[in-house]
């Protein structure tokens, strides 16, 4: 049974803004999922809705199998009373209480004892690594001891489902990806059902089992990351998802063969067609059907003229600029008036102004108007 | 010794000939700085005007009239019960309810303004602000007005009784009540100003952290909402306590006629009837009291871990639902503005143009009291007056008004600048240190004690200075010192803000210190300064507290003749020109306010009169 389940749950503000719209989202059991797209697009405010911190404006919300709210019945579980752990975007830690106080806030409110306060957050600091720290003020802490701060005084009341908003946004590049294999490692551990936001996509990528694509409070796709990657449900999703930004060439589905391989016409790039195979068993285009091809700067390469094994499928143009990146490389390659990017080792010999020859490995088909994907192509390298 | 011996003489010698080269050296190099010579200069001039004074004051009370030592004013004072435990009792019972209702007051005003979802915020914020415009002894006049009764105290009805039939006890119209609850309704605005500052900087998300955690409405007000806030509110609490302890005017029009007095009121009289020397001491006791209050302050803060809220990022105020009792507060601040502030310049508006005072009826309007002739076949009634707009002792009250206040916002507010300017650049050195504290110490001293000690100071020619007192020079002067703290703060953080590099820039370009400080600092600080002016200008010409004692004929501003006007039980003279000084600060208040942003007042946070 899923953990956390909204069904149609919207929420405006005012009469204009409509900060999520409709949504219906389900979150499995032990899961970490999380809430992925750009700032502004409800994340926050759905995540501020299961909370108890927001009201939805309609819909239904379950936290195991509990109504938390539904507006039908105008049911509203307050915040309080819905035992969820909160990780603010900021943290939140209360500036006059000590790290100690911090922690055993939420004992206190239960009521523990004085000798279970003191033994569980020692507990709790320890798990961590802030045993020392008892009575510090938060101003007086790093910006990632602070974070760990607010995770020790979360889960002092073993929360029933994480909730955290944008957790590492706050923190330098290098503590970032330290915290981030910390919350996977503790993930691991606790096995606690975590909803998780962020607009960082690689965070997003690298720590979860489930993701959810929201833009303009809608939900665009959940799935796990590798489909995602792999899948992206439209073009929305598969600019925003990848390392690197998708080349994206408007195109003319021209026409089916007998083998079930379509042919493409793509435009700016002086008339190349492409022609492959769909993934899918039905794709639903039919011929002459406006669409646009997703080529992942990843899934290209980078190929000598002579190199039989790529003949049908390359695209040929001259390397107009080279961006190194450590042990790899983003090379701009003019094709016709376009540009396309390829990645490519940064040990691969080239020099703007060469001319090249793209190989694709895959494309992504979709659907012109309605940005929907309709398939992939898997060029298999003969 | 192993060094080979010299004759001691010439090795003191050298010492000292090293020990007399460094010192003119470094004399040498800071008098090149032109910086340290104004500062030096600024601080025997503040010296000379505040300590001195004080001092002078403090040495007074311990002299006889023929100039010997001796405890007897000190006795004196201590053996009548009148003079000083009564008083005392008083001023301590005034000022503590005082503080309680406008801590009360105030912060519930703040809380709906800034957390709640109480309708119309800004004008609803403005209107918190507004009673401090209005100077606490002219609702003063207007309390009387409203709450007096024929059947005590000279016998006039007031408006709740010619109107309503309501006849007032007497202690409602006269004493403790009336003076708590004026003195309440006019403190409350600095309570608003200093909590719904650091209620706007607290993050909601500290309170919704607490609620994950499980804590209801309440838990989460009093350990998390309170405790934030608590630092403003024991601020607003040390400064009402000061201000109501040092407070005159409200005391003045509203205690002596049920004879109570309190401390500034018992000096007052004292003064009038010339005891000096006891006035004194009752002044020096006040200035202790004042001082025990802010030591109180400082330990109290500095007793407290210094908490900066940590991130000012990402920011969220959510706002409470009154629900069902949105009415109710609506309710209650539209009942605390009206009593602070409309309904007092609603009854003095009335009255100024009343024929005869207390009579609520259409047919007893005149506009008389404002522009009217003088009447002398009416023999000595006040209607025999000229209005005030006609009547050349008023007009000269007003120019007596503006000739004071104008100079006074203006060295004020230059001299905040200077100071500002000299206490950063030389940031950490004795001069900066002292002139600062200079600078801020007139807020220590309650003002009537401090107008006593111009008094002792300069009634009498001193050295090069002559006798001040009964000149104009001598009231600019002490206005302008009392804005100081004031003044100074903000020239100092204006300083923190534009000094550095910008005046850098200049001087590796070449610039002088003069040319930097005219064509560089000057005009970055213009604002600052029409602030600083606005602020000075608007306190001053309400000023009763600092005058009351040191004004002469000559140079009577409107205050004193309104509180003059008063005493003489008229009315309507008194309305008409307690209203013209409300007219002249909002003249001055609406455009400044314009032109300088809304906020401005915000500066203004520390101040009453
Ligand atoms: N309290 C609020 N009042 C009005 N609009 C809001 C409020 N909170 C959020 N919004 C709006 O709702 C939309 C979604 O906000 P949010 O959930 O914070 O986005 P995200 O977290 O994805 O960046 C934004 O357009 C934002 O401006
Ligand atoms: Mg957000």
């Amino acid at each position: 049974m899923p953990a956390i389940v909204l069904k149609k749950v919207s929420k405006r503000f005012g009469n204009e803004v409509i900060a999520v719209d409709e949504i219906d989202l389900s979150v499995e059991e032990g899961a970490f999922h999380t809430l992925l797209g750009p700032s502004g697009c409800g994340k926050t405010t759905t995540l501020r809705m299961i909370a108890g911190l927001e009201e939805p404006s309609g819909g239904t919300l379950q936290v195991n199998g509990q109504v938390f709210f539904d507006a039908e019945e105008h049911s509203n579980v307050p915040a309080p009373e819905r035992n969820l752990g909160f990780i603010f975007q900021h943290y939140a830690l209360w500036p006059h209480f000590t790290v100690f106080e911090n922690v055993a806030f939420g004992l206190r409110v239960r009521r523990a004892s004085r000798d279970e306060v003191k033994t569980r957050v020692a507990e709790a600091l320890e798990r961590v690594q802030l045993t020392g720290y008892e009575d510090r003020y938060p101003s007086e802490l790093s910006g990632g001891q602070q974070q760990r701060v607010a995770l020790a005084r979360m889960q002092i009341v073993n929360p029933a489902v994480l909730l955290m908003d944008e957790p590492l946004s706050n923190l330098d590049a290098k503590l970032r990806l330290e915290m981030r294999s910390e919350l996977k490692r503790m993930h691991l551990e606790t096995g606690s059902t975590t909803l998780y936001v962020t607009h960082d996509q690689i965070e997003a990528m690298t720590l979860s089992t489930a993701v959810t694509v929201f833009r303009d409070g809608k939900i665009q796709q959940t799935a796990a990351p590798r489909e995602l990657y792999r899948e992206p449900a439209n073009l929305f999703v598969a600019e925003f998802v990848g390392n690197f930004p998708i080349n994206l060439l408007d195109a003319t589905a021209v026409s089916k063969r007998g083998d079930g391989r379509w042919d493409f016409t793509m435009e700016g790039v002086g008339n190349q067609s492409l022609s492959g195979h769909l993934q899918e068993s039905e794709p639903m285009l039919s011929p002459g059907d406006r669409v646009v091809l997703g080529l992942r700067p990843e899934e290209l390469a980078l190929v000598k003229d002579d190199d039989k094994d790529y003949r049908e499928h390359v695209m040929r143009g001259r390397c107009a600029i080279i961006l190194f990146a450590g042990s790899e490389a983003i090379v701009e390659v003019e094709v016709g008036d376009r540009r396309m990017r390829v990645r490519v080792e940064s040990t691969f010999g080239i020099q703007p102004g060469q001319q090249v020859s793209i190989a694709i490995l895959r494309m992504h088909v979709f659907h012109a108007d309605s940005t929907q994907r309709i398939g992939s192509v898997n060029y298999n390298v003969s | 010794m192993a060094a080979p011996e010299r004759p001691q003489s010439q090795r003191m010698w050298e010492v000292c000939e090293r020990a007399t080269g460094q010192v003119l050296r470094s004399l040498r190099q800071a008098l090149a700085e032109p910086t340290t010579i104004l500062g030096i200069g600024m601080v025997l001039v503040l010296a000379v005007l505040i300590l001195v004074p004080v001092y002078e004051m403090l040495a007074e009370t311990f002299t006889t009239d023929t100039g010997r030592f001796s405890l007897e004013h000190w006795q004196r004072v201590m053996t009548r019960q009148h003079m000083l435990y009564r008083p005392l009792a008083n001023t301590l019972r005034v000022a503590s309810v005082v503080t309680l209702l406008s801590l009360a007051i105030g912060s519930a005003l703040a809380w709906l303004v800034v957390r709640s979802d109480i309708p119309w915020k800004s004008l609803t914020g403005k209107l918190c602000v507004f009673p401090f415009m209005i100077p606490s002894w002219v609702s003063g006049v207007a309390w009387i007005s409203v709450f007096r009764n024929s059947s005590h105290f000279g016998g006039r009805q007031g408006l709740l009784e010619s109107v309503f039939g309501i006849a007032m006890p007497p202690w409602m119209t006269y004493g403790y009540v009336p003076i708590v609850i004026n003195l309440a309704l006019h403190y409350f605005p600095f309570t608003y100003i200093l909590v719904s500052n650091a209620l706007r900087s607290l993050d909601s998300s500290l309170e919704e952290a607490a609620q994950m955690l499980g804590a209801g409405r309440w838990y989460v007000l009093r350990r998390i909402t309170g405790p934030i806030a608590l630092p403003a509110i024991v601020s607003a609490l040390i400064l009402t306590f000061t201000m109501a302890v040092g407070s005159f005017g409200v005391a003045a029009i509203l205690g002596p006629p049920a004879r109570f007095y309190v401390l500034s009121t018992i000096t007052y009289s004292l003064v009038r009837n010339r005891f000096l020397s006891e006035a004194y001491v009752v002044g020096v006791v006040v200035t202790l009291i004042g001082l025990i209050t802010i030591y109180l302050n400082v330990m109290v803060m500095r007793s407290r871990k210094s908490y900066a809220t940590i991130s000012g990022k990402g920011f969220r105020r959510k706002t409470v639902a009154l629900g069902k009792l949105k009415p109710l507060a609506i309710g209650f601040v539209l009942v605390v503005v009206a009593m602070a502030a409309f309904i007092p310049v609603g009854v003095l508006t009335w009255d100024s143009f009343s024929s005869a005072p207390g009579v609520y009826t259409i047919d007893n309007l005149t506009t008389h009291f404002w522009i009217g002739d003088s009447r002398p076949d009416l023999g000595v009634v006040p209607e025999a007056e000229q209005g005030i707009l006609r009547n050349p002792a008023m007009l000269r009250g007003i120019w007596n008004s503006l000739r004071l206040a104008v100079p006074a916002g203006l060295i004020s507010a230059f001299a905040g600048i200077v100071i500002g300017y000299i206490v950063v650049k030389k940031r950490g050195s004795l001069v900066s240190k002292a002139l600062e504290f200079l600078a801020f110490s007139p807020y220590l001293l309650p003002k009537i004690p401090f107008a006593l000690a111009y008094l002792v100071m300069f009634a009498h020619p001193r050295g090069p200075i002559p006798a001040l007192y009964g000149t104009m020079i001598l009231l600019i002067v002490i206005c302008t010192v009392n804005r100081l703290p004031f003044s100074s703060r903000s020239g100092i953080s204006g300083m923190i803000q534009v000094s550095g590099e910008l005046e850098e820039a200049g001087l590796v370009l070449g610039a002088r210190w003069l040319y930097r400080f005219r064509r560089i600092m000057i005009p970055l600080l213009r604002p600052g300064f029409a602030a600083g002016f606005v602020l000075a200008f608007i306190s001053t010409m309400r000023e009763l507290d600092l005058i009351i004692i040191l004004a002469t004929p000559r140079t009577t501003p409107l205050t004193w003749l309104v509180f003059e006007y008063n005493d003489l039980d008229v009315p309507q003279l008194a309305s008409a020109l307690a209203l013209t000084i409300v007219l002249l600060t909002f003249a001055v208040y609406i455009p400044a306010q314009r032109m300088l942003g809304s906020n401005f007042l915000s500066g203004a946070n520390q101040e009453g009169s």
